[in-house]
């Protein structure tokens, strides 16, 4: 007896056509992969800031009794440790001394100050807290002051 | 009044289900980055779904068959293996970032990392299934989900300019970040219009006998509630536009979040967060890893129903059992669970033609919808919505790549 | 009737109206100059894999003769017992009867059964 099964109405063209994506994203993966440029250093910049202004916002939810102390604590890590990696993040280096030396400075500065309003949450030091919200809004502005010239 | 019930139930069903992790984040990033800008996308994305999700429902309740059935008794095996993959590896995706969704909740409520509630959820989620009917899961989970309405309250809670959220509604050109922008629409698009979603809507339609009766509260489940579910969502948007958007605040982590909520009812809203978070999540989860059951079962020509004990349908339970503990690798791995989130609604964008398109096909043919199939106006609006599909799965990866972030 | 169109990956159904998988595979037999005609469906994963592909039959054939002893075959219902076409394909055989259920009822007893609640 022949065993036979007739093949179906949709053609593999239709596989064919599913595969052009995957090289389009390889050629546009190399393309986009490069290196450090100013414009990521602006962005790398902007989402550090973003980071430290977050964590001022988690730490005045939980001096107004609004987040509890298990999640601000939680979060507060969690940034503190982002803007680490912010701040060895090699995309700096794209960046003239004047304008990377203060962003690696104010960036030291508010990884330092996150990590103390962690500790100030867990302790339920409210007065340090405070103190510390203070110096995380002067130099989350400091760093994004510094002027980036994205223009080459 | 039992219908009047089930009408009731299914529109509850719709606005409980819509929100999880995916239109979550999206609507947060867009929100905070964008402020009211992509609110259109959010609109867009629930009508198409209402639209869809109406026709699963009508296709699945003239024919008493599924979605995967169809795609592979109409297109043949090899058209559904493709589908399948596809789909599977998708559907995969997005478990993971829900299972991961409910692990972070806890995490904020517990203090333990998310990587150690992972596998504990995937088992919670896999007993609920095994033991489970599918009645139960979906409106006990649905029902619970309402508690999300929590972000539309809280949105008109903060006062936001009613104009200017107006304006947000109508489809516009960004001023700024014209891949980023682009990119969170596709995202949006995608974690609106989930292709999983059409599926699970059909089995449900046949696991709950549905027939011609049953037309009319169709429609009604799938127009007001997929389209009122958008609302949430929107809420979400517009929270992050108050909140977030005037501090420069992009969203780039889940534990910004409850910040939403916390700025609109203080301590109760961090409650309302996590029990928000938690349950869309773990509602969104079961309903992947059954209709990845369902689409492997259907298409293969296995028995199957969520309403059988396990003992009578024992692949297709198998085949659940088996994905969710693996869906919940990635989370317990340690994998960021807000990037999973933007690649997988990404992908489900880009999937979306392997259902739509045949979904048009279906909707036209007689032996499927008899005398029910699609007027020149459904068939417009699938058309349209079959060429948007097109055009995501073309622009979703460079987006991806160059808007991802 | 147009045996891809019609017939091949439909629903069977059997005398209860229980369904009992898809048409995976078709059997046809040649005689003499006349066309081919259908002598029975066959429904069976092995059947399937072999239609995806010759590497992914041959693998899913070995992997079936390791595993599943005698029962490499698929299981196949004679022409003669379809009753109807309609959406689905109607078979005079009963479900239970037959050797479709083979794989399910071996995963029944050894897996399902030992995991919690999965005796009903």
């Amino acid at each position: 007896m022949l065993a036979t099964s007739p093949g179906t109405s949709i053609p593999s063209a239709d596989v064919r056509r599913r595969a052009r994506p995957v090289l389009l994203v390889t050629a546009l993966a190399l393309a986009a992969c490069g290196g450090p440029t100013p414009e990521k250093a602006a962005q790398a910049r902007d989402r550090a800031a973003s980071t430290a202004t977050s964590a001022g916002l988690v730490a005045s939810a939980w001096d107004s009794g609004a987040a509890p102390g298990i999640y601000a604590s939680d979060a507060l890590a969690g940034m503190a440790k982002a803007l680490e990696k912010d701040s060895a993040a090699p995309v700096w280096s794209a960046l003239p001394g004047p304008a990377r030396d203060p962003i690696l400075r104010e960036l030291g500065i508010l990884r330092a100050t996150t990590a103390a309003l962690d500790s100030a949450v867990r302790r339920r030091d409210r007065p340090t807290l405070d103190a510390l919200r203070g110096s995380l809004g002067d130099h989350g502005r400091a760093l994004t002051a510094v002027e980036i010239d994205t223009v080459p | 009044m039992s219908r009047l019930i089930e009408i009731a139930l299914g529109i509850v069903t719709g606005i409980g289900g819509f929100l999880e992790a995916g239109s979550l984040a999206t609507a947060a990033q867009a929100g905070s980055e964008f402020r009211y800008d992509l609110i259109w996308a959010v609109i867009v994305g629930a009508v198409c779904l209402a639209f869809l999700v109406e026709m699963s429902g009508r296709l699945s309740a003239i024919s008493k068959h599924t979605i995967p059935d169809a795609l592979r008794e109409r297109f043949g095996i090899r058209f559904f293996a493709v589908a399948l993959i596809i789909m599977e590896l998708v559907m995969f995706m997005v478990m993971a970032t829900e299972l991961g969704g409910v692990a972070i909740a806890l995490e904020f409520a517990s203090g333990v990392s998310y990587r150690w509630w992972a596998l504990p959820v995937g088992f919670v989620a896999w007993i609920l299934l095994w033991k489970g009917t599918f009645g139960l899961i979906e409106k006990g989970v649905s029902v619970l989900g309402l508690i999300t309405l929590a972000f539309v309250v809280g949105a008109i809670h903060l006062h936001p300019p009613l104009a200017e959220v107006a304006r947000g509604a109508v489809p516009r050109l960004p001023a700024h970040d014209h891949a980023r922008y682009w990119f969170l629409a596709v995202s949006i698009l995608g974690a609106s219009i989930s292709p999983y979603l059409f599926a699970f809507y059909s089995a449900g339609a046949v696991e709950d006998k549905w027939d011609v009766s049953h037309l009319t509260i169709n429609r009604i489940t799938a127009g007001f509630g997929m389209g009122f579910g958008g609302i949430v969502a929107i809420g979400a948007l517009i929270l992050a536009a108050i909140v977030l958007h005037p501090l420069d605040v992009q969203v780039d982590s889940f534990a910004q979040l409850p910040l939403l909520l916390t700025s609109a009812f203080g301590r109760v809203g961090f409650a309302l967060f996590v029990c928000s978070l938690a349950i869309a999540c773990f509602g969104a989860a079961q309903e992947i890893a059954l209709t990845a059951a369902y689409m492997l079962a259907q298409g293969l020509g296995w028995r199957w129903s969520e309403n059988l004990p396990p003992a009578e349908d024992a692949r297709f339970s198998l085949a659940y059992t088996i994905l969710i503990p693996l869906a919940a690798v990635p989370a317990a791995a340690g994998v960021d669970i807000l990037k999973l989130t933007n690649i997988s609604m990404v992908l489900s964008a880009a999937s979306l033609p392997v259902i739509v398109a045949p979904l048009l096909i279906l909707m036209n043919d007689r032996r499927y919808v008899r005398d029910y199939g699609n007027g020149w106006f459904s068939n417009t609006v699938v058309a349209l919505i079959t060429a948007l599909a097109f055009v995501l799965a073309v622009v979703s990866f460079p987006l991806l790549i160059k808007g991802g972030g | 009737m147009l045996l891809v169109h019609d017939v091949l990956d439909k629903q069977l159904t059997d005398r209860h109206g229980v369904r009992m998988g898809k048409a995976d595979g078709l059997v046809m037999l040649q005689e003499g100059d006349g066309p081919p005609r259908v002598v029975s469906i066959e429904v069976g994963s092995l059947t399937l894999a072999r239609r995806l592909g010759r590497r992914l039959g041959r693998w899913a054939t070995a992997l079936a003769r390791r595993w599943g002893g005698k029962h490499t075959e698929s299981y196949r219902i004679p022409w003669t017992l379809v009753r109807g076409i309609t959406l689905e394909i109607a078979v005079d055989v009963d479900a239970e009867a037959t050797r479709v259920n083979v794989v399910e009822d071996w995963l029944r007893v050894h897996v399902v059964e030992h995991l919690p609640g999965g005796r009903p």
